[in-house]
């Protein structure tokens, strides 16, 4: 009956580690670099879309750039800048004055009672957003001293129909 | 040998089990982290330096391409017109704006500005598309139509 019971032979079924782990360690490595650590100024959101924008070069010209992001639905809109939510346009108009007011931003060469900041402004408004709410905002970017405005829209995907 | 799973083989063998559980707790925390960037550009657009709006002189011909964009809350759509045209599609726009850029530049006057002038509620997204098809025709000067003044009202 126990002719080869006697035989102990032990099996080895054991998983090999080593090939998930050298994977793993790939996937990981792929996720970290392409994970976005720096601090989030662009809010998610779904932008217009034009194919005449000029990509964002990633060397600047000279000046520094705020992102302005107008967010919201229906007819609750509000700006966030660097993540500080400014539902009440008067905060709004204050924390602006003071950024185009930092220390070295001004132009050279205002006229005497007019100032205006080198500091550029990247206007990341949603698809749906009403355009009063833009025009607001540009018109209390204008008066805290900003005129560089760049409006900022998504490259259509060439293989979308 | 490196590979080897035998404890036997090295008296200082490593615990891959709890290396394996941080790494996957790693690549979940990745993973779900994880954003496709779209790919985003910008038309730049100064803002002019001159405070105020001057007011066009009575005998000056007006020298500009004005679209309109009307808002109807009807149905939730936007009326796009050129003149007194009705634009029923996006080609119909970028040739008439075509046509009425080369009478400018025929005319000696290529800084002829495309001016936007849209209604309130009108979404940014409409906005933007006659931006883009000004911009298409290679206009270098696109306006924003002045609307009401929001901050002079209080």
């Amino acid at each position: 009956m126990s002719r080869f019971k006697s035989m102990d032979v032990e099996e080895n079924v054991g998983c090999n580690l080593i090939p998930m782990i050298d994977i793993m360690f790939l996937l990981l490595l792929f996720f970290m670099l392409s994970a976005d650590m720096t601090q989030r100024v662009a809010e998610d959101m779904k932008l217009p879309e034009a194919d005449q924008v000029k990509e964002d070069p990633k060397k600047k010209e000279g000046y520094e750039t705020t992102t302005v992001n107008l967010v919201g639905e229906l007819e609750n809109w509000h700006v966030v800048i660097a993540g500080h939510h400014y539902p009440d346009w008067e905060n709004l108009k204050i924390a602006l004055h003071e950024l185009a007011h930092q220390a070295g931003d001004e132009e050279a060469g205002n006229a005497p009672g007019t100032y205006f900041s080198t500091r550029a402004i990247q206007l990341r408004a949603g698809q749906e957003a009403p355009y009063k709410h833009v025009q607001r905002l540009i018109q209390i970017l204008s008066k805290s001293g900003f005129y560089k405005i760049e409006v900022v829209a998504t490259k259509p995907d060439p293989g979308k129909t | 040998m490196a590979g080897s799973q035998d404890p036997n083989d090295n008296p200082v063998s490593i615990q891959v089990v709890p290396m394996v559980d941080i790494i996957f707790c790693l690549c979940v925390f990745f993973m779900c982290s994880m954003k496709f960037k779209e790919l985003e550009g910008k038309f730049e657009s100064w803002l002019p330096k001159d405070k105020g709006q001057s007011q066009p002189m009575q005998d000056t011909p007006i020298e500009e391409i004005r679209v309109a964009l009307f808002w109807n809350e009807a149905d939730r759509t936007t009326l796009r017109k050129f003149g007194n045209t009705k634009i029923t599609s996006d080609t119909q726009l970028q040739e008439l704006i075509r046509d009425a850029y080369a009478g400018w530049v025929r005319l000696g006057k290529p800084q002829t500005p495309a001016i936007i002038d849209a209604a309130e509620m009108v979404p940014w997204n409409e906005v933007v598309r006659v931006v883009n098809l000004a911009k298409r025709e290679k206009i270098e000067k696109i306006e924003f139509a002045a609307g009401k003044d929001y901050e002079a009202k209080k």
